[in-house]
């Protein structure tokens, strides 16, 4: 799919994030619209041609949350990303329950964001492009030890290492490492990566049973 | 507490508490029957023999007293032999039996009366049992309290144990006193002007209160307290004293506030990086967009600027997430671990610490002993940021000295984990400064280490390791500190 094939629908309350975002997609050779709210948005939504949503979680008003839980009760299909402040982890992830690709976490790295637009938008073409077989990350999860499963199972819930090792009876530093070694086990780019593989294997198994 | 319910005067004391035995009792009736006898010879000329057995009642009343049928009976047994006696020896008429009626009629009454004063006896040692039982259970039950109580009355104060263990007196040493053995000060001295003397014991005391007032126990030392408490009024006035030590709340107010405190912190914290991101946010979009409109225009001439875009944006993200960790530090000693290459950390840390503009005149070596852990487990920004502070007072030191050399290298440590070591041949470090190095502010300008150590120290604390730091032999400083290494590969 071409750049210019779709548009990323910029959903930013602050000005100068906005427009500078709406400059840097610009050169990158995006089309982009820019939408001061989420209400904004969601009035503009059914009429949207083919395109990607950015949109910012925390915002006076309907927050970018409250904008994809509404897109989804009308139905809106729409690959969306959501700009977290930092340290929001655990709304990104509710972010990405309700229906969100990934998650940038502020200051957001230009490269990092069009790898993410790029990736969204393979959603436009094909159901679950850029998804993987459910069956690998199995056979990933199968390899971590019970510890590792553990940790998995609290760092995808977005709790913080600390939350983790109390509830866990562990030291934090432990953590930490069987944090890395699930990372390199699971093959996770990333934690929003993290989240999608243990979202698809979630919805897979709901479907089984 | 413990006190009979009848005592007044030692007669009456006497009368309801003496008890005698059987044969005592009989002795006291034969006595008191012999001694009758006794005056009825020796006055027998002047009385004759008027009334010789009704005489006898008096001793029967005496023995009365003591409340026991027994020798009452015995007694008036024993007059009405010794009445016959007397009238035989001195040859009177018999006795007549108008007397011997009105005698027993009196003996009659004598011996209800007996059965009075012993029902009433009884019930007395009843009471008193009784009372010495409650007595005693209540006395269990406020040493069972776990605050400090105690009970007043105008004679005196009885403490339970938690009170005992409060105030450091023991029980035998306050009962006579009364409450202002306590020597409570005015909690607030100063400020409302109150007087001492009307916090004690009396109409205006704190205690009985809800205000506070400080306590001080037997050895001096001094607490705050409240002591709620209500006077019973039951012939006499009685005041009972529930004592709040208000040490752990007061301590507890003070953590809470100084929470509060760093909550209210924290938020400001948090809402001054929140706005902060975003210009720089928009420095970085900014910026990344320029660079990739310079990067279409294929221009020589051009590619130094493009060069400078790149570095604003990559310096603006940086200042970000540099917010965003010392934030996390900040507010909750939080740090966010990954592993990472040590090289790589120490390379990208000296080229960030040192602009190519400064790294002039200066050698500067980087390398590791063979074998050391390749990885470590750190927050990358911060411990990066540890190792620019220590490059850029090194540089600093160096500025006045000839020989400049810089040496940044890693090995394993003893225990197993990865050592950094920054090494200058700079003018080392004076003892004075020394000593407080890791202070903030604990600086001399002359070699410029400020209060980038005092971050590192609170950096590599979250890390749960130190940095420590010796002279060397060229005469510079040597700081070392250690990483978690993660993994078995080696370099």
């Amino acid at each position: 799919m071409h750049l210019t094939d779709f548009t990323v629908h910029v959903v930013e309350d602050e000005e100068a994030a906005r427009k500078s975002l709406v400059f840097m997609l610009t050169m990158n050779g995006f089309a982009v619209k820019m939408h001061r709210s989420a209400a904004a948005f969601l009035a503009f939504a059914p009429h949207a041609r083919s395109g990607v949503l950015v949109t910012d979680l925390r915002m006076p008003g309907m927050s970018g949350l409250q904008l994809l839980r509404e897109l989804g009760d009308l139905k809106i299909k729409i690959p969306s990303i959501v700009i977290t402040g930092h340290g929001d982890v655990r709304i990104a992830v509710e972010a990405m329950k309700a229906g969100a690709l990934d998650f940038i976490e502020k200051p957001v790295e230009a490269s990092m964001f069009i790898e993410a637009v790029e990736g969204a938008a393979k959603y436009l073409t094909v159901v679950n492009a850029d998804a993987e077989d459910t069956v690998d990350i199995q056979t990933r999860l199968q390899t971590l030890s019970e510890r590792e499963h553990q940790v998995f199972s609290a760092v995808v819930e977005g709790l913080a290492n600390k939350l983790i090792a109390y509830h866990l009876n562990i030291s934090p530093r432990t953590v930490e490492v069987h944090r890395a070694n699930m990372m390199v086990k699971m093959k996770a780019k990333s934690l929003p990566h993290l989240v999608r593989m243990a979202l698809a294997v979630a919805s897979t198994r709901s479907n089984f049973f | 507490m413990s006190q009979s319910i009848v005592e007044r005067t030692w007669v009456e004391r006497w009368l309801v508490s003496t008890r005698l035995d059987r044969s005592s009792a009989h002795i006291l009736a034969t006595s008191a029957v012999f001694t009758t006898i006794a005056l009825r010879v020796e006055f027998w000329g002047l009385l004759g023999d008027i009334a010789v057995l009704l005489s006898f009642t008096l001793a029967i009343l005496v023995v009365a007293v003591i409340g026991q049928r027994g020798p009452v009976a015995l007694a008036a047994g024993q007059s009405i032999a010794a009445a016959i006696t007397i009238l035989r020896l001195e040859n009177a008429p018999d006795l007549d039996a108008a007397e011997l009626m009105f005698f027993a009629m009196a003996v009659l009454l004598i011996m209800i009366l007996t059965e009075v004063i012993d029902a009433g006896r009884r019930a007395i040692d009843r009471a008193e049992e009784l009372i010495k039982g409650r007595d005693m259970q209540l006395r269990t039950i406020l040493d069972m309290f776990p605050n400090a109580t105690m009970v007043s009355a105008m004679d005196g104060t009885s403490f339970n144990a938690a009170a005992v263990r409060q105030f450091g007196y023991a029980k035998e040493e306050v009962m006579g006193e009364n409450l202002s053995i306590l020597e409570m000060q005015p909690f607030y001295p100063e400020e409302d002007g109150r007087d001492i003397q009307r916090l004690l014991i009396g109409e205006e005391s704190a205690i009985g209160t809800d205000q506070p007032v400080y306590a001080q126990r037997k050895d001096g030392s001094a607490f705050p307290m409240k002591v709620p408490g209500g006077e019973l009024r039951s012939g006499g006035e009685w005041f009972l004293g529930n004592v709040r030590d208000l040490t752990e709340r007061d301590e507890a107010a003070a953590t809470l506030e100084g929470k509060l405190a760093r909550v209210a912190d924290f938020n400001q914290l948090d809402e001054l990086v929140h706005e902060l991101n975003q210009p720089l946010a928009a420095i970085n979009n900014y910026s990344d967009g320029c660079t990739r409109m310079l990067r279409e225009m294929d221009d020589s001439f051009l590619t130094p600027l493009r060069q400078a875009l790149e570095e604003i944006e990559s310096q603006s993200l940086r200042a970000g997430q540099l917010m965003n960790r010392f934030k996390d530090l900040w507010a909750n000693g939080e740090v966010q671990k990954a592993p990472v290459e040590v090289l790589k950390l120490m390379k990208e840390a000296l080229h960030l610490g040192l602009p190519a503009s400064e790294k002039e005149g200066i050698k500067i070596r980087l390398g590791y002993q063979p074998g050391t852990f390749k990885s470590v487990i750190v927050d990358r920004i911060l411990v990066q940021q540890v190792i620019i502070n220590l490059v850029r007072n090194a540089v600093e030191a160096m500025r006045r000295v000839e020989r400049r050399e810089l040496y940044v290298f890693s090995h394993t440590s003893d225990r197993g984990e990865v050592a950094v070591i920054v090494m200058d041949t700079g003018g080392g470090i004076s003892e004075e400064v020394a000593d407080n190095l890791f202070e903030p502010f604990a600086t001399t300008k002359a070699n410029g280490r400020g209060i980038g150590l005092a971050v590192s120290k609170r950096i590599l604390d979250a890390h749960g390791t130190e940095m420590t730091f010796s002279s060397n032999e060229d005469g510079g400083t040597t700081f070392r500190f250690t990483l978690q290494a993660y993994g078995d590969e080696r370099i």
